[in-house]
């Protein structure tokens, strides 16, 4: 049975509210706004997830094309957002044993899981955060270095927008460090461009005028990074790092060593790595 | 090609999942959609393409599915492709290679109708039919596991996939990193329940089934349903059911592979998988194939009277064997190789091993739990009818298909 306190209440979506929704909800204010949204039906069943990245495809004009070209950025705000999911995957009941969960979540690298109840209804959902929340041991014996994904795409401070939102799309990442001259100097993600775009006012231009995306875009990636990046060295401690994500909010830390990038750790990598070594049996609040 | 009925599945997924589908549909009502594979018999793909299409048909789509000709030499070229995408690293592309491969696609493009508003390429073999784009979105569909691939080959495969408008891969892990496309989609392959292979069959109908095959229907069974091919390691599964049999002497063992007509490697592996059964049990180890009458109803009757189902791939695009398996309760011991694990949840659907012994080890244990079988086969059906039905598989494909050509 799934222990209640690591089942997550994220913000959900309508399948019929307009794409707006989505994009509000996903360009929030806090840090770690979500980087997904869960779609549900009139009885809560889950329809489907959109994602950060979905919606900045939309806004390029990657997906949804067809529909874009026929009504424009203004008309496509106004779709509803079913036709931007995914199905619904990862669907659990919440009578399974969470520790089934935890060990599909590892074996699939999977960043969150919907859980059901008899009805089929949401309840919530295991999401990397909620892992790292429930982690009551934080001493792994293990360093960053054994978890954190070494082969990064990065991007200059110099690049267009328009540069680092292709990179993002055609590579399928949603974290960018922005590096120059070889040393660290920010950090550009899918939230922070779409919070660029939708929150500062520019949403209420979208709904009333068919305005060109690509020319937002023209700015400089150093304009829009954040430039007050939280590091931590390959050799930091694996517990000491989630504290540092968990306390920050952030769904990632950039790992550098003297000055130089090494590495991203994000949350899915803990999730993986510790679930893997230690086991589910020792994370989980009882 | 059979028709189907959108309002059929109602009774299986409920009224508001078959709304939503015509809601859809209805964007992309008439719209010309071209599937092209390689075979039209055996593997998943001749399996998905089957019952897809005339669902797609059902809802307005005009949706239709082409098959490429090859000689065999060109099938040797393109599984040696498969294998070399699939991890062989030590496979060279010769020149002599590529010609077949690029001759046979070219005589291909003449023949097939590749009009489409939307042409669906499915794996390596019609990859480089993209030469012959005139009109429409091209999308191919990648079935394999690419997470680990031949690079030398792979960057050749490259060349053709970025020319593509779209890419589909099964699991988000298959997409290789150095790909440079706009539009890549991850699409779980799914099963319909309404197929010869997964419908509901009576207990008469299955017993009937193993009679005319010779199989015990009052001892127990354990089966793999796979292609006869290395990466699903038939020879280990009869190595699993020569440990089971010592411990559980009644049991039977059934191999259930198909010959499809773009795998020449077939014959070669069903010839050594006889003669290691014949080496071991011949009386209790029932090798059958499409050859000997067994078609999607046989299996569906096998599947649906294994006490175990036995799916031990070295390497695996999603294995949707497994998906029937559990969508017929039957608990499955697999190993971890590609969409596996989404499907078995360790110790929940069945369970999940590392090496031959311990999976003999998990089947002796269901074997003298029925019990416990049961319980993992129910969750497993469960599993399926929440995750990996052919009505999410079309809701995909139908939002893709507004994505690209959608009013």
């Amino acid at each position: 049975m799934i222990t209640p306190s690591i089942i997550s209440i994220r913000p959900f979506i309508y399948h019929n509210d307009p794409l707006l929704v989505a994009l509000n909800v996903l360009a929030g204010k806090t840090r770690s706004s979500p980087y997904r949204v869960v779609v549900v039906d009139d009885r809560l069943r889950p329809r489907g997830v959109i994602t950060g990245r979905r919606v900045l495809e939309v806004l390029l004009g990657y997906r949804g094309t067809s529909v874009r070209l026929r009504k424009g950025v203004k008309g496509i705000m106004r779709e509803p957002v079913t036709l931007f999911i995914d199905e619904a995957r990862h669907i659990f009941p919440d009578n399974i044993p969470v520790q089934a969960v935890l060990i599909y979540i590892a074996e699939n690298k999977v960043g969150q899981v919907l859980i059901v109840d008899d009805r089929g209804s949401l309840r919530g959902v295991i999401d990397e955060e909620s892992i790292l929340r429930a982690m009551k041991v934080r001493d792994y014996g293990l360093k960053v270095e054994a978890a954190m994904t070494k082969d990064v795409f990065t991007i200059s401070p110099r690049a267009t927008l328009t540069e680092a939102t292709d990179k993002m799309v055609k590579f399928r990442i949603r974290r960018l460090p922005v590096v120059d001259g070889g040393k660290l100097a920010g950090i550009l993600t899918i939230t922070d461009i779409l919070r660029y775009m939708l929150v500062e006012e520019k949403h209420v231009e979208m709904l009333l005028y068919d305005i060109d995306v690509s020319r937002m875009l023209e700015k400089k990636v150093s304009e829009i990074m954040c430039p007050d990046v939280i590091t931590v060295t390959p050799d930091s401690d694996l517990g000491d790092a989630i504290d540092i994500m968990l306390r920050n909010d952030v769904s990632g830390l950039l790992v550098v060593d003297k000055g130089e990038l090494k590495g991203i750790l994000s949350r899915i990598d803990v999730v993986v790595k510790v679930l893997k070594i230690v086991g589910p049996a020792c994370l989980v609040t009882r | 090609m059979y028709e189907k009925r959108i309002e059929d599945y109602e009774l299986v997924v409920g009224r508001d999942e078959v709304e939503e589908i015509l809601e859809l549909a209805e964007r992309v009502r008439g719209a010309k959609v071209i599937h092209v594979n390689a075979t039209s018999y055996g593997g998943g793909v001749a399996e998905i393409l089957k019952n897809l299409v005339p669902l797609a048909r059902s809802v307005g789509v005009d949706a239709r599915w082409q098959v490429i000709k090859g000689n065999p030499e060109f099938f040797k070229v393109t599984k040696s492709l498969h294998n070399a995408l699939q991890g062989n690293k030590e496979i060279v592309l010769t020149d002599d290679m590529k010609k077949v491969y690029l001759d046979v696609n070219e005589d291909n493009a003449k023949l097939l109708d590749l009009n489409g508003e939307v042409v669906i390429i499915h794996d390596p073999q019609p990859l480089p039919l993209i030469n012959y784009k005139t009109s429409g979105k091209w999308i191919w569909r990648c079935h394999i596991d690419l997470s680990d691939p031949n690079m030398e080959v792979w960057r050749y495969i490259k060349g053709f996939v970025e020319k593509y408008d779209a890419a589909i891969f099964s699991l988000e892990r298959y997409v290789p990193r150095d790909l440079e496309l706009m539009k890549v989609f991850i699409r779980y392959p799914s099963i319909d329940p309404l197929s010869d292979k997964n419908k509901p069959l009576g207990e008469s109908e299955v017993l009937k089934v193993l009679e005319r095959f010779d199989v015990d229907p009052d001892r127990p069974i354990i089966g793999q349903v796979a292609r006869f091919d290395p990466w699903k390691n038939p020879l280990g599964v009869i190595d699993v059911y020569k440990m089971v049999k010592k411990r559980s002497p009644e049991t039977q063992l059934v191999m259930i592979g198909s010959f499809a007509h773009d795998d020449p490697e077939a014959a070669e592996w069903y010839e050594k998988t006889i003669k290691y059964a014949s080496s071991v049990d011949s009386r209790n180890i029932h090798v059958l194939t499409n050859l000997d009458g067994v078609r999607d109803l046989e299996v569906n009757a096998f599947q649906r009277a294994f006490s175990i189902a036995l799916h031990l791939s070295i390497k695996e695009g999603f294995g949707l064997a497994v998906t029937e398996a559990l969508w017929k309760a039957v608990p499955v011991v697999a190993t971890r190789a590609g969409g596996i694990p989404l499907q078995v949840i360790d110790c929940v659907t069945g369970f999940l091993v590392q090496n031959l012994a311990e999976a003999a080890e998990r089947v002796v244990l269901l074997l003298r739990r029925p019990w416990l079988a049961r319980e993992l086969g129910q969750r497993g059906r469960d599993h399926v009818k929440r995750n990996f039905l052919i009505t999410r598989d079309l809701k995909d494909y139908l939002r893709m298909h507004i994505d690209l050509v959608g009013r």
